[in-house]
Parts: C-alpha cells; structure tokens; sequence
C-alpha cells in the first residue's frame, strides 16, 4: 500500500485534477486524498463539480489534466473499464438497472463479471448454486425483494439494488453518487440506515456525494466542500461545519 | 424451459413429432420448411430480444449456408451433411465476426442499416461473379447425404429435421439462460451501466451476432437442401425481413415465440401466394399484427388464454 494519512493507508491521490467542458471548469485544479476504509463525502451546490469529480475518478469523464493514483498506480490515464476492473465501482445518482432483469438477475450479473465468468455460454445460470446464494444474501442485506423485474421496484429499492449491484463487485473504492437523491425525507433514512452499516462492516472505502448535511454529519468520516470546480474546505464534519466560508458558500440546504 | 409453456410445448413437439402419420405430403414440406427457418428466427432473436440489435441482414447468412454447399458441391464434389454443415456455420461465424466488426459498433438504425448493406453488397456480388456463382441463375444443389445414408423421401429428412430443430432450440435456450445470455441481456437494458461494471459492451454485441449469424448459416444449409437450388435473392432483404417478420409475428418477447411466427409464416406464405397481390397481404397483416398484438401470436393467445382461465374462476 502506498503513502501513509493520519493513521491509515492513503488508496486515492489525486493531483492538479481538471476537467473542462468548453469554457466550463467544471472540475478546476482539485488535489484529493482517499484513505483507506474512510467514508468521504463529497458536498457542494448544484454545478460544484462533484458528480464531475467522480466519474474522473471512476473512468467515466477523462482526465484533462492532473494525474489520479489508486493504490500505487497512474491510472489517470486508464478507461472506465479498466479501472472498474481495478476495483474503483461507480453507483449511479439516477439508477442504472437492467430493467426487464429480477432484481436476482441484477446482482447476479455483477457476480458473474466478478468472477470472469459472462462469457460462459453454458450451463445455465441456475447451476451456480453459490452464486445464487451470494445474490440472495447480498438483497437480503439491501432488503430488496429477488423476484420483482428492476422495472418494478419502487424508487427506494431502484437506488439500493444500484447500490448493490455496485457492492456484488467487492470494490475497493465505491463511489456513491447521491444515493438518496429523489427519495422523500423519511425514505432517507431508510436507505443510508440500509447502505452504511454494510459499508462500515465490510470496511468498503467509500466516497458520496451528497447533498443533505444532516446525512453526512451522520455517516461520514470526512468531507470535502467543492464550489464552482474547486475544493474550498476539508475535514471532518465537525471542523466543516464551523468553517464560516463553508456556511457563506453553501447555504444549507 | 418455463412452466407455463411446458403444457402447450410438449403438444406442439407431439404433433411434430407424429406429424407425418397423418398430415399430407404438402403440409409435411411446409413443416420442415417452418422448422428450418424457425432455427433462423431462433437465431435472429438471439440477436433482436436478447441483445436488443435489430439485423435487417440476416439473409447474408442464409445465403452464406446456402452457397458454401452449393459451391462445395460444384467445386469440390462434397455432398456429404457432416461435412457440409460444419463448414456452413464455419463461413457464416467467419462472416458473421467480420461484418459484425464493423455492424455491432453501431446501434438501434445504424446497425440495422449497415447489416442491410453488407447483405445487399453479398447479392450483389454473388449475382455478378456469374462465372464463379452462376449469377442470377444460382446453383442447382442434389440431397446431401448422411454418413452415407441417402434419405429416401420427404419423412426421412423430416425426421432429420426436426432433430437438428430440436437440438438447435435447446443450445440457443441454454445460451440465452447462460452467464452469456444475461450479459446480452444486460446489454440489451443498460449497455452503459454493463461499462461502469468493466465488461466490454461491444465484445458481447459481437459475440451474440457471431452465434446468431453461424445459427442463421446452418439453416442456410437445410433451406437450400430443401428448396435443391440456391439463388442470390437468399442474401437479398426480402429474405432478412421474412425472418424478422417470422419473430415479430410469433413475439420476440419470449423464448418460443419465433418458432411460432416461423411456422405461421410459412403457412401464410404458402396459403397467401396464389394471389397476385400476396405481398399486399403479407403486409396487411403485418399492420394488423402490429397495432392489435404487439407481443406477437404467442404473447397475444397467452394474454386471452389467461383472461379466459380468469373470466372462468370467477
């Protein structure tokens, strides 16, 4: 593992990070440290460049410039596929499930891309029994019923089986993209009461984005404040909270 | 198989299967004919309802069957089905990976036009190389043998038939059920969101194109063994489009469903040509099919069936 953080391995350094869309910056010089096992939440006002800065880190924006390391190694400029293969999994803020699939099948598929196993032409899937019973645990932990299409499930259980798909691939960076966007207040809870624990158990080094302050007091670790591409604030809730530039600049919501 | 279709399946496979002891020499023909072509659909909706790609092309790989006996016939002497039909799904996955490298980068209209080129570029090629192809003549082909064994008449090859029917359905079942069938199919939903979990969304494309095309390519080999003569209309988009009509008609939303549209089209084709007009017709009930069943003969028969169970237990 590489540089050491205050107390624990650093897993994500990234350096001078930018990514312009024409004459937008909407990711502008970011420098960032992930440790390992920490849960980092990502906060900013709308167009802050968070959900920008993620998708760098996962492949799926390119690098304009600055260079990303994940645990030892360049992968600035390493595609979504291989970096997904490394292990850094994106969660999406709108769910991005295979709609006509049960929810079983779902978690399935990610389980097969695991273990190498989706270009197996034979036997059928329901003669990996272990598989099927890895799947079945990991929806009894998000508490998604296996048998309904993804198509059918109601928007809570969408953002979780997302979640789960991601979780089946056994990250060792999981980025959330606001797992609780377009859930209604109460369902909140619900879902990051459902998610965290099984993060924390697993030790799942985690960064999200997130807009809800009261969530990110809650459950993470560390946070870092972004606004108009750059990073204005780092630390735990606590001193980001009382960082008067941080109040001026986000305005609570 | 699902349990709701094994009733209704093992009927259809009886009446298959005792089919020639009581259904006339003609209907016998139609059958095998529907059978051949019902590996095709089988094929093309690997394709259209798995994958999500619609091939406006696949006649390319009938014609790619039908030609490498022909030519094999006409050139080397070989008239032998266990030679013959290795080599026919050789040619077609060869063909199937090369356009398919250019075909399955695209999506939706892109890849439905670019297959329809390619099969249009391959009829136009076979009925120019007249010297080579016999252009527009095409190539008489005689019965190939079995191990040997000449089949003898219209029941023999029936028979012959309905076991490479039954084997192909089952092998494009258990490919579709496979870890690889639900990769397809995850394509088919989210290709970005199969991305994001690492797997190349175009590999799976291409591979599903490849099975499809060299499933295609063997009934190319029983239609022209059938029919004893293969024509450069057989990579044309008529051809292609039949058998597309063949999965929309019987529903590409289930497993069977092309089998069913593969058979009722044959018979309709069969009942509708001795009109002038039998294409209007064709189209007609296409239209029909179209606006009235969406999900196909079987999706719309299982939406009645199951009203009618429902209307009785109440």
């Amino acid at each position: 593992m590489g540089e050491k953080g205050p107390g624990q391995d650093i897993i994500v350094k990234g350096s001078g990070l930018a990514k312009h869309f024409g004459e937008v910056h909407a990711v502008d010089e970011v420098d960032l440290q992930i440790f390992q096992g920490e849960i980092l939440a990502i906060v900013g006002s709308n167009g802050a460049g968070k959900t920008t800065l993620l998708k760098m880190i996962s492949g799926g924006h390119s690098i304009d410039r600055g260079n990303l390391i994940f645990q030892d190694l360049d992968v600035s400029r390493l595609g979504l596929i291989q970096r997904a293969r490394m292990g850094i999994i994106y969660s999406f803020q709108i769910p991005a499930l295979f709609e006509n699939l049960s929810a079983l099948d779902c978690v399935r598929m990610a389980l097969f891309t695991r273990e190498h196993k989706t270009v197996m032409f034979f036997p059928t899937i329901e003669k990996f029994p272990l598989v099927r019973k890895e799947a079945e645990e990991i929806l009894n932990m998000f508490q998604i019923p296996k048998n309904f299409p993804a198509c059918l499930l109601p928007h809570g259980q969408r953002k979780l089986l997302d979640v789960a798909m991601a979780f089946a691939l056994k990250p060792r960076l999981l980025l959330l993209d606001e797992p609780t966007s377009g859930v209604s207040t109460k369902e909140k809870g619900q879902v990051m009461d459902t998610i965290m624990p099984i993060i924390r158990q697993t030790n799942t080094t985690t960064a999200i984005v997130e807009h809800d302050m009261e969530i990110v007091t809650r459950y993470s670790d560390r946070v870092i404040v972004m606004d108009q591409g750059r990073v204005l604030a780092q630390g735990t809730p606590q001193e980001v909270l009382s960082n008067p530039k941080v109040g001026e600049v986000l305005l609570w919501r | 198989m699902p349990r709701k279709f094994s009733f209704p399946l093992i009927i259809g496979l009886l009446i298959l299967a005792t089919g020639p002891a009581y259904f006339p020499g003609f209907t016998i023909y139609l059958l095998t004919y529907g059978m051949i072509m019902s590996i095709a659909a089988l094929a093309l909706n690997l394709l259209l309802g798995y994958t999500g790609l619609m091939s406006f092309g696949h006649g390319m790989f009938i014609g790619a069957g039908a030609y490498t006996v022909a030519l094999m016939m006409k050139y080397a002497g070989v008239h032998s089905f266990e030679i013959l039909i290795p080599l026919s799904i050789l040619t077609s996955a060869g063909l199937a990976a090369f356009v398919g490298c250019f075909c399955t980068r695209q999506i939706e209209i892109y890849f439905a036009m670019l297959t329809l080129a390619f099969g249009e570029l391959l009829f136009v090629l076979c009925s120019k190389f007249y010297g080579f192809t016999g252009g527009t003549d095409g190539i008489r082909v005689k019965m190939p043998t079995l191990f040997g064994y000449v089949f003898k008449g219209a029941v023999d090859f029936y028979y012959f038939i309905f076991f490479l029917f039954l084997l192909c359905a089952l092998a494009i079942w258990v490919v579709c059920n496979s870890p690889f069938g639900k990769a397809i199919q995850a394509v088919r939903d989210n290709s970005q969101r199969v991305g994001y979990l690492g797997l190349r969304v175009m590999k799976y494309r291409l591979i599903a194109f490849i099975i499809s095309g060299a499933f295609t390519g063997l009934a190319g080999v029983l239609v022209v063994s059938l029919t004893g003569h293969a024509v450069p209309e057989m990579f044309q988009v008529f051809t292609s489009i039949s058998i597309v009509f063949m999965v929309i008609l019987g529903g590409h939303l289930s497993f069977l469903g092309p089998v069913i549209g593969a058979i009722v089209f044959v018979f309709l084709q069969s009942w509708l040509k001795p009109l002038f007009f039998w294409q209007f017709f064709l189209g007609v009930s296409i239209i029909l099919l179209v606006i009235f069943l969406p999900g196909g003969v079987l999706g719309g028969v299982s939406i009645w069936v199951r009203k009618a169970l429902a209307k009785i237990s109440s």
